[in-house]
């Protein structure tokens, strides 16, 4: 058990980590059949995924590049956040439920 | 001499250069922060009439700047490129974002879009389009896409007491988010695999066999396709463009894309054009499954925005098999392409906002019964368009589907360009389905023209355009041939 361990944490590592968080938030939006909000933090788990690749290839190939992309990320993130609630409120405010399953007046 | 000295003092300054190479972008960023100041202290109560007026002032200076300027060179350490295709594209989104000024500009009362804050977002969105076409590092690109997308979001839900439109914005927001988290992790991918985000320095990789290279093209692709709505990432197009307000459903419906098309452009054609060959197959699956979504989808369609929405899909399609076709005249044809496709849906867009029918703007197919009898110029100019759109000649729209598959048959891709016209042949059948209810169907109720100067000079231009295209052909060609990537 000690020597598992004391195994050294390579790129795979956080290459695998990234894919799950990605894929999780992926799947969280297609799968998520109760409100809009969860798609919301699904959204955040998408960039949360690819923020991990960027830090752990910038780590492993001694490049800072990537370390300051996945800064501008975070910025971008929060602007993202900030506007989707924004819409959320003003939809809550016509519709008075943000239900997936009730996002249906528009189709065709 | 103190003058020439002063401006030889600036010149020393480093990144000065890069400076006038992105004045357009500089330029509309500044004058949009100085303009919400004026707008918060002066135009208390024509806001809206005044930011537009200022918002037009603002883009015919930025055209002229993008114009004049010089027009190659890198800048911001290579984060910035301007170049000869990327002015060409600068000058196309300034002018569609001219068109959807003059379109707001009377008709927001009755849209009810009617905030100053139209005007500013349409601006910042269009910085963000302009510094996306001439990005030339992964970085920018990002930065640039979220710039242009972000506004476009808050304005799908302008009207705000609207369930439409608060319904088209949430759907609009959630897969634009979900598209720039594919993109986002391609472009990590290639950053790993490659070690760098430039463009440069991505297209001279030679790992045709890399999987994570190819792995973050698909993703890549993936997202870009969602941002053109090219089928099959194309499920938002319909019901955004369904619940948004007139003048933004135009706006949506040419300056992104056009914008995303340029980058697109310059991806395939030079970043990514040492492993064209495993993109190929993926442009052309995009490309077929468009043209089918958009030329079947439609015919059901009741709705006429909804309508737009396939057909800009059929479109993109079209477009996109001049991006298959991976030569000289391939990029031509896209070019011509999209200038004939912004005049058209200009036309369109002008007379659906002129035509009114019982104090509201018309929203159904059905509502144009009629329009022969009541107003038969904006019914003919109708057709027109209607007959360009499906592309026969001598019209516009004829020329731009000839060139791209004239382009892919020289490029050796037979069958895309056969099924190509085949769909065309089916969307003829939705374009002449419109045609028919408005010459040979009456209603009761009568439709009301409320055409201002503005809209009525767009709907002139855009007959003009699109009926004597093949006379205009050398002007347009002298632009489009001299340009290079």
């Amino acid at each position: 058990m000690i020597e598992f361990f004391n195994l050294p944490i390579l790129i795979n590592h956080y290459l695998i980590l990234s894919s799950l968080i990605f894929f999780l938030g992926v799947t969280g939006i297609f799968l998520n059949r109760k409100n809009v909000i969860s798609i919301l933090m699904s959204i955040e788990l998408i960039l949360l995924g690819v923020n991990i690749n960027f830090i752990a290839f910038s780590y492993f190939s001694s490049d800072l590049t990537g370390q300051i992309f996945s800064l501008f990320i975070l910025t971008v993130a929060a602007a993202e956040a900030a506007i989707g609630l924004a819409i959320l409120v003003v939809y809550f405010r016509n519709k008075g439920s943000i239900d997936v399953k009730d996002i249906n007046v528009l189709k065709g | 001499m103190f003058i020439q000295n002063i401006i030889n003092n600036y010149l020393q300054i480093p990144g000065i250069d890069g400076m006038l190479l992105a004045m357009p972008e500089i330029f509309i960023f500044c004058s949009t922060l100085i303009l919400m100041i004026l707008d918060i202290f002066f135009f208390k109560e024509k806001s809206f009439k005044n930011t537009n007026k200022f918002g037009i002032f603002i883009i015919i200076i930025a055209f002229f700047l993008a114009l004049l300027l010089p027009s190659t060179g890198v800048a911001f350490n290579g984060l910035y490129f301007v170049s000869e295709l990327s002015t060409f594209f600068k000058l196309i989104i300034l002018l569609s974002i001219f068109f959807v000024f003059l379109l707001s500009h009377d008709k927001a009362d009755i849209e009810g879009i009617k905030f100053s804050e139209f005007n500013f977002l349409l601006l910042l969105s269009t910085c963000g389009m302009l510094i996306l076409v001439s990005s030339n590092s992964f970085l920018t690109f990002f930065l640039a896409l979220e710039l242009q997308a972000l506004p476009i979001y808050v304005m799908c839900a302008l009207k705000k007491n609207d369930i439409k439109s608060a319904e088209a914005s949430l759907k609009y927001f959630l897969l634009g988010a979900l598209s720039s988290g594919f993109i986002l992790f391609g472009i990590s991918l290639i950053y790993g695999f490659v070690g760098s985000i430039s463009f440069e320095q991505v297209s001279n990789i030679s790992l045709k066999e890399n999987m994570g290279i190819n792995f973050g093209l698909i993703l890549i692709l993936a997202g870009v396709a969602f941002k053109i709505s090219s089928a099959p990432f194309h499920m938002w197009a319909p019901d955004v463009y369904e619940g948004t307000p007139s003048p933004i459903t135009f706006f949506i419906a040419t300056a992104p894309k056009i914008s995303i098309l340029g980058i697109l452009v310059y991806l395939i054609y030079r970043v990514f054009s040492g492993i064209h060959d495993n993109l190929s197959d993926l442009i052309i699956v995009l490309s077929l499954s468009s043209m089918l979504v958009g030329s079947i989808g439609a015919i059901v369609q009741k709705n006429l925005k909804r309508l737009i929405a396939y057909s800009s899909i059929a479109h993109m399609g079209f477009i996109l098999v001049g991006m298959v076709a991976f030569s000289e005249k391939g990029l031509h044809a896209i070019m011509y392409y999209l200038i004939i496709y912004l005049f058209l849906l200009t036309g369109v867009f002008a007379i659906i906002l002129s035509l009114q029918k019982d104090d509201k703007p018309i929203e159904l197919i059905s509502d144009l019964k009629g329009l022969y009898n009541d107003h038969p110029f904006i019914s003919i100019c109708l057709l027109i368009f209607m007959f360009s759109l499906a592309g026969i000649p001598p019209l516009s729209g004829f020329f731009g589907k000839w060139l791209v598959f004239f382009s892919a048959i020289d490029s050796g891709f037979y069958i895309l360009a056969i099924l190509g016209v085949l769909f065309s042949v089916i969307s003829a059948f939705y374009y002449l389905k419109i045609i028919r209810v408005m010459f040979f169907e009456n209603s009761d109720t009568p439709l009301n023209l409320d055409g201002n100067r503005e809209i009525r000079f767009l709907i002139n231009l855009s007959l003009f355009i699109s009926v004597l295209f093949f006379a205009l052909f050398p002007i347009f060609d002298y632009m489009i041939l001299n340009t290079k990537i």
